[in-house]
């Protein structure tokens, strides 16, 4: 993964960059994916949050290409959307102008999930400490970015925000490590976190209220090819005011839970379910309820500080 | 239930069966679909994916529980389509 890093590009570079026919090229975990998009928030938020990510070299193969564009005709100009669009397709409805950064981040997830078919992709957290992976399994709503951009600030790695990758033939955890979407109040109590947090640009009334990213510690995005031995599989359920119990989970209980947070299990046939039973049986199982984020990080460390 | 009604695991070759202390999961490829079993559900299978038994040989599994118990499971397992009775 040679290449400069996106942060040796001068503003008026990446504008040029993002605004040519071959987009702004860079590897992201390790996938090369072009972007093009004449939206200022884009720059910006490229700027800000893959400062760190290399940049391709031309003659490189570009898996996946996308692009942000700000409406046809008039929409240019008067009050711009933002328009998703990867290989002709536009899977998402336009967005406000202003939701531009928002609507790449969540146009990348779909790409990843939808055409990324050589792994089991679950969706979850994924972060590795002393070379083991916990995989934070749960719906929206879970409070799972926000613990994962807890743990990833205190040191852990972070392989991914949104989607778990496992190798169907070495049950391997892939990292594809992108800025960690956060949502409403999560965004101040993230910005509150030691670690130096940084935000990405403000997206307001999405349908999923107020989103912002964080940016991915850069030996994160450093460390994207080295794979991870899965080791911990843990469904974490934010209750607010609730005490924290953490409690050990059977593996087929941990299986049908990977399941309903799988997004191609079904699509991979006996192959998904094979894979999907080694990555129960290397792994630990808990479910997790907690109230704070002071209740559950020490829980976290202490059972992924055990001995195997 | 008569201890002689025999049942059968429908297109056993393509069912895979993942056992653990809190249960199994089965996989039907034909169906592609995934189902959660208690354990003893799961030696049902298990020893039905070795050919047709009776209800009085499944008696004999070695966490198998009474008779009556045995035979709503099977009527269960049964229901769901999961396994078969054989005329």
């Amino acid at each position: 993964m040679s290449g400069a890093p996106l942060s040796s590009l001068s503003r008026s570079a990446l504008h040029d960059r993002l605004v040519s026919p071959d987009g702004l090229r860079l590897h992201i975990g390790r996938f090369v994916t072009s972007i093009r998009s004449r939206h200022a928030q884009v720059a910006e938020g490229l700027a800000t949050l893959y400062a760190d990510y290399r940049l391709a070299d031309d003659d490189r193969f570009c898996d996946y290409a996308v692009e942000v564009g700000r409406g046809d005709g008039l929409r240019k100009f008067v009050r711009p959307q933002s328009l998703f669009r990867f290989e002709g397709m536009q899977p998402f409805k336009p967005l406000p102008g202003d939701q531009a950064f928002a609507m790449l981040e969540w146009g990348l997830n779909w790409v990843f999930t939808n055409h990324a078919q050589h792994y089991l992709i679950i969706h979850a957290a994924v972060l590795e400490r002393d070379g083991q992976g916990l995989i934070l399994a749960a719906p929206p709503g879970s409070g799972k970015s926000t613990l994962c951009a807890g743990l990833a600030l205190r040191g852990w790695r972070l392989l991914s925000d949104e989607l778990a990758m496992v190798g169907l033939e070495d049950g391997l955890l892939l990292p594809l490590p992108r800025p960690v979407s956060l949502k409403n109040r999560s965004i101040d109590i993230v910005r509150a976190l030691p670690g130096d947090p940084v935000i990405g640009p403000m997206a307001h009334d999405t349908a999923k209220g107020t989103v912002a990213h964080l940016k991915p510690p850069r030996t994160s995005v450093e460390e994207a090819l080295t794979r991870v031995q899965p080791r911990w599989v843990v469904l974490p359920k934010f209750e607010a005011g609730s005490e924290c119990a953490v409690q050990p989970m059977g593996r087929a209980r941990m299986f049908m839970s990977l399941v309903s947070n799988a997004f191609n299990y079904p699509r991979l046939g006996v192959t998904g379910f094979q894979a999907m039973g080694r990555l129960v049986e290397a792994c630990d199982g808990y479910t997790a309820r907690y109230g704070s984020l002071d209740q559950i990080v020490p829980a976290l460390e202490s059972i992924c500080s055990r001995p195997a | 239930m008569s201890l002689d009604s025999c049942w059968t695991l429908p297109h056993a070759p393509l069912v895979s069966i993942l056992h653990w202390e809190d249960g199994c999961v089965l996989y039907d490829a034909l169906k592609t679909s995934t189902t959660l079993l208690s354990p003893l559900a799961g030696q049902v299978i298990e020893r039905l994916r070795d050919g047709a038994a009776d209800t009085a040989t499944l008696a004999a599994l070695p966490d198998a529980p009474d008779t009556e118990s045995l035979a709503a499971l099977l009527d269960d397992l049964a229901e769901h389509g999961l396994i078969r009775r054989k005329d």
